[in-house]
């Protein structure tokens, strides 16, 4: 017994060391069987054939169990010193990371890593590798920090170089203050990151090594000026870094890692969104319903998806019997998932039409990864040729994060005149909610205790911030009012930028429960929604509505609130007017007509929105009282 | 849940950009599903921007808060740490926290039958919150009580103290137990500390900290201990619900989603309700805390091997952990201790010992986040694995698992768990954020 135990702990070490990522190691392939131990044993050493044949040259399709020996290939066939390009280049552990993806990433391009000559074939490029005699050039090629992405899925390669390295030259100084199972897990977060935003101030251990390497070394070649401009930016802007102490730097980059994690996660979540969007039956059922019920406009038709995530509009239009559906997604992750889901589904066009003796290519469907905006590059599309633009852009309270501006980029762009953009109207609604929707009421009574300043505290954040939560019928205390109406067959993109002036009246039955005493309902805040429709004008069989309605079931976007100060006393005309020495808006004087002056405007940062909201509001007796504008800032 | 997640319309680059979840955090959310300052869907508030109006005490004091704590040999407050603080000043928190009744109920019941010890007496409520156990301290006859908390939410604890007419007696801190100063010692220090897995967020360094620095010889702390259990479960509706979901979409066939769908669900640990029927086993142990003779570093790093039998056959999809605390005097034998040997010396550790039922003779009251029992704030953490295991009755199931301090952040916390069962091991890393 006690040999077992000690044998299994011996196999969890040998498969730790062999776990890479916070992965789980699992699989058929790894089962261990226990007379298997032996050849566990020997893993290390002379590798072991079946389980770790998972090392993919970077130049031809062979397979090697060791990175030594996929690198001594890459070496002989090849022409690709790898580890002597390190020894030259004095490459870290990011650099040697960057060089591998960039190799792969010219690779699949059939070009050349290091004289950028794209060949015809990958045989081509074969016979063309070189030896490179200016090394010290062709790496301000890789010194990307977008090379930090690994550019092929799982490679196994990026996880094990180091290990390799690590017994080969120990005495690596500052690397050693990295974890390296917290290094390989930043490198997986940027993985995931656009890199791009470099002066957003991303600063990760990567700038601090190129900015090292650069201080050692001469300053790069001004060949590229361009690139070495690049990763020293964030530590000239930093300042502080020029002079810094290494281990500064260090600790700073830990706090800076943080951040990236952050930004990792925070677009991590986005996959669960994929879920939770489709499982809002609310908003799936109605474009369903818009495109598959709606015969005369789909079938033949050719489409646009804008946006597509996992696909699935772009899947109910297949369905519905268009000839050729563009599905355009802007996420790598994603467009390759929707790829995926068309395929299996059968739904995929294979664009390659040479292919003669490929059967499968009944699909109608493409997914192009792209920015729409960018389309061009990577697609032709003949001007005005889309008969149908369908796309699911909309943000929280419409208009936050919203996608609007590139479907109707899109829509100026291919649309056929006349041809059906989907949804083709969307109109915004403000109504008064009471004090049910807030948290007073939890906090005036807490165990006996009153906490009231707690919950005030809380009403004074939401009066700068918008809060997105379920909104109940029962808690407006006034009808709803539209708030604009945006026609998205004819807007302009500047038109989401708008005022407007609503009227809001108090709930009737507020006023009929209350004739004999007549009592003001407080109006602690404004709720905003949104419809949209895919209405007769293109969707003539039957027209749909996707209502986002505190009236209608909840949807994922719930409903956005925007709270007022101090609460509004609000009341029906037909009252006895009130208290005359009372303030306009008190309970005692509460008013009769409440106007509101809404102005939303896109925010300086991307895709945020500003929205101010000025109130004013008439007694029974017509004196008159507006209350300071607030700014909301949704971002 | 709906609206923490976030929305992104499908332009992922941009959005990878700029994190969604940041937008909600400074939004008073009322259906908030968590307690703190976690990422993911929607406690992303440690994001929150601790810049600038974030006030430790000793600022005024002409020398910064780092330095006394450098001379105390006390831990300087880190940027980390002005987050932290920072998101608890977040009240919809709060508002969670007070809601949960179960918590309060049994701080409140603990307070009222250590009512002899804390009458006349001097308390201190390590991370006071907006005060609740301060006052049921004050309403239990304490003659002093001091209220320390680092958030902003003791500018509230103290309006509510005010409010309350407790001013007199009551006296809010707004700094770390490491910064602030009192020139008294106490007679007992009360404070929930307890985070996800017991131990995420380690508040409960401060009121070691607190206990070190003020508390009387034979003092009362109250929770008295602590007990972090893990079981392995099975789950196959969650399972099903997060992953199978793929299969079949509208008649879709979106298989394509499902490995990004199972790190989605199952790559960081997850804070969720399960039941007894989940659990496939007793409980193993994993740490016991006694917080009158605990010491910091012991916090640092767990370790425990489990072994576990399952008592059925079942998909095994991954290890549920959960705590509970007791309320006990200094004095008091504590009810887990009963199986000593009388005459033993020292209470010996109750680390790796499978819990069977608790026989709890002396009525010590107990809160308990376990699967069977009512529901809490803190509900359960669920470790899932990307794929199940099929395990028969008496099958077993062992390994090993260490809880460490994230050295990216002291309040996160690596979870290294490895695990064998029917001959075949893995490894599974995560960290709680």
């Amino acid at each position: 017994m006690a040999d077992t135990e000690s044998q299994s702990a011996e196999e969890i070490k040998l498969i730790q060391k062999r776990v890479i990522i916070d992965g789980e190691y699992e699989g058929e392939e790894e089962e261990l069987e226990e007379d298997e131990e032996e050849d566990w044993n020997d893993w290390g050493e002379d590798g072991d054939e079946e389980l770790d044949s998972n090392f993919v040259c970077l130049f031809c399709d062979s397979n090697y169990t060791s990175c030594n020996e996929l690198f001594e290939h890459c070496r002989l066939a090849h022409k690709f010193d790898f580890q002597g390009i390190r020894k030259r280049l004095g490459l870290d552990f990011y650099g040697s990371f960057k060089l591998i993806n960039y190799v792969r990433s010219q690779v699949a391009q059939n070009g050349c890593w290091s004289c950028g000559v794209t060949c015809q074939s990958k045989e081509d490029l074969q016979n063309h590798l070189h030896e490179t005699a200016n090394l010290e050039n062709v790496r301000l090629l890789w010194d990307d920090d977008n090379y930090l992405k690994p550019f092929m899925q799982d490679d196994m390669l990026l996880h094990s170089f180091s290990e390799e390295e690590e017994e080969e030259d120990a005495e690596d100084d500052y690397k050693a203050s990295f974890d390296k199972d917290e290094l390989m897990r930043h490198l997986g977060d940027i993985g995931v990151l656009n890199i791009n935003e470099v002066n957003g101030g991303s600063t990760s251990e990567h700038h601090y090594e190129s900015f090292k390497q650069n201080e050692t070394k001469e300053p790069a070649s001004s060949s590229n000026g361009q690139v070495v401009y690049k990763s020293l930016q964030p530590l000239i802007t930093n300042g502080v870094l020029g002079d810094a102490e290494p281990t500064n730097i260090v600790n700073l980059s830990a706090n800076k890692i943080k951040t990236v994690n952050d930004n990792y996660f925070g677009s991590y979540s986005s996959f669960g969104i994929h879920r939770e969007m489709i499982s809002d039956k609310v908003r799936t059922d109605s474009y369903r319903q818009a495109l598959m019920k709606n015969p005369s406009l789909l079938t033949g038709a050719v489409v646009m998806d804008v946006g597509c995530g996992t696909g699935i509009l772009s899947l109910f239009a297949a369905q519905a019997g268009a000839t050729r559906v563009i599905a355009v997604e802007a996420s790598e992750k994603m467009a390759a998932v929707a790829t995926q889901i068309a395929k299996d589904n059968n739904l995929l066009r294979t664009t390659d039409q040479s292919d003669g003796n490929n059967s499968k290519s009944t699909g109608v469907m493409e997914v192009v990864k792209s920015m729409v905006e960018e389309l061009d590059k990577s697609i032709k599309i003949e001007p005005h040729s889309l008969d149908v633009l369908v796309s699911e852009w909309m943000g929280y309270c419409l208009l936050y994060e919203s996608m609007l501006g590139s479907v109707l980029f899109a829509r100026d762009k291919w649309l056929k005149p006349g041809g059906a953009i989907l949804p083709d109207t969307a109109i915004m609604y403000a109504a008064g909610f009471g004090r049910s929707c807030t948290s007073l009421p939890f906090w005036e009574d807490v165990y006996g205790f009153n906490m009231s300043c707690v919950g005030n505290e809380l009403v004074q954040d939401a009066a700068r911030i918008p809060i997105v939560d379920v909104v109940q019928d029962s808690d407006l205390v006034t009808h709803a009012s539209v708030l604009q109406k945006f026609d998205l067959a004819t807007m302009s993109p500047d038109d989401v930028d708008f005022t407007a002036t609503i009227e809001l009246e108090p709930k009737s039955d507020n006023a009929v429960a209350n004739l004999t005493e007549s009592k003001a309902a407080l109006c602690y805040g404004i709720v905003v929604w949104f419809d949209t429709g895919f209405t007769s004008r293109f969707c003539k069989e039957m027209p749909a509505l996707l209502s986002t309605s505190p009236y209608t079931p909840k949807t994922h976007w719930c409903q956005t609130l925007l709270t007022l100060r101090d609460p509004i006393a609000i009341a029906s005309m037909g009252q006895q007017p009130g208290d005359n020495s009372a303030v306009v808006g008190s309970e005692k004087c509460p008013v009769t007509r409440l106007s509101l002056r809404i102005s939303i405007a896109r925010g300086v940062e991307h895709r945020s929105i500003d929205i101010s909201m000025e109130a004013s509001g008439v007694d029974a007796g017509g004196r008159k009282r507006a209350w300071p504008a607030q700014i909301f800032h949704l971002s | 849940m709906y609206p923490s997640s976030g929305h992104t319309n499908g332009y992922h680059d941009q959005q990878q950009q700029q994190p969604e979840q940041q937008r909600f955090v400074t939004t008073a959310q009322r259906p908030r599903v968590r307690r703190g300052p976690r990422g993911g869907g929607g406690g992303g508030v440690r994001s929150r921007d601790y810049g600038d109006g974030f006030r430790v005490s000793g600022e005024d004091n002409s020398q910064p808060p780092s330095q006394q704590a450098e001379q105390q040999n006390l831990a300087p407050c880190t940027d980390f740490d002005k987050a932290y603080f920072h998101s608890y000043a977040h009240v919809g928190i709060h508002e969670e926290m007070i809601k949960d009744r179960v918590r309060t109920d049994t701080y409140r019941s603990a307070i009222l039958q250590h009512q002899r010890h804390i009458e006349g007496k001097v308390v201190m409520d390590v991370g006071c919150g907006t005060g609740i156990l301060a006052i049921f301290c004050a309403q239990a006859g304490a003659k002093r009580v001091y209220a320390v908390d680092a958030s902003d939410i003791a500018v509230q604890a103290n309006e509510v103290v005010r409010a309350n007419n407790l001013s007199d007696r009551i006296i809010v801190l707004h700094g770390r137990v490491e910064d602030v100063e009192i020139d008294e010692e106490v007679d007992v220090i009360v404070s929930e500390w307890m985070g996800y897995m017991l131990l995420y967020e380690s508040m409960l360094g401060s009121v070691i900290t607190a206990r070190d620095r003020w508390l009387k010889p034979g003092g009362l702390i109250l929770p008295s201990h602590a007990t972090l259990y893990m079981a392995p479960i099975t789950h196959p509706d969650r399972y099903t619900e997060s992953i199978d979901f793929w299969r079949n979409v509208y008649g879709i066939d979106m298989s394509a989603m499902l490995p990004l769908a199972k790190q989605c669900a199952f790559e960081e640990p997850s804070v969720e309700t399960i039941n007894g029927e989940n659990v496939l086993t007793w409980p193993h142990v994993v740490k016991y805390v006694d917080c009158y003779t605990l010491q910091i570093y012991e916090l640092e790093s767990v370790t425990t091997r489990f072994q576990f039998k399952s008592m059925m056959r079942a998909p095994f999809h991954g290890f549920a952990f959960w705590f509970d605390v007791e309320f006990n005097g200094p004095a008091n034998v504590n009810a887990n201790a009963q199986i000593l040997l009388p005459g033993s010396p020292n209470p010996p550790s109750l680390d790796g010992v499978v819990k069977k039922k608790r026989t709890n003779p002396s009525d010590t009251l107990i809160l308990s986040t376990a699967p069977e029992d009512p529901p809490t704030h803190w509900q359960q953490t669920l470790i899932y694995f990307y794929e199940p295991m099929e395990v028969e009755q008496d099958q077993v199931i062992e390994g090993s698992l260490t809880l460490s301090q994230s050295k990216e952040n002291r309040r996160f916390m690596n979870i290294h768990l490895e695990y064998s069962s029917g001959g075949r091991s893995f490894v599974k890393e995560s960290v709680m954020r």
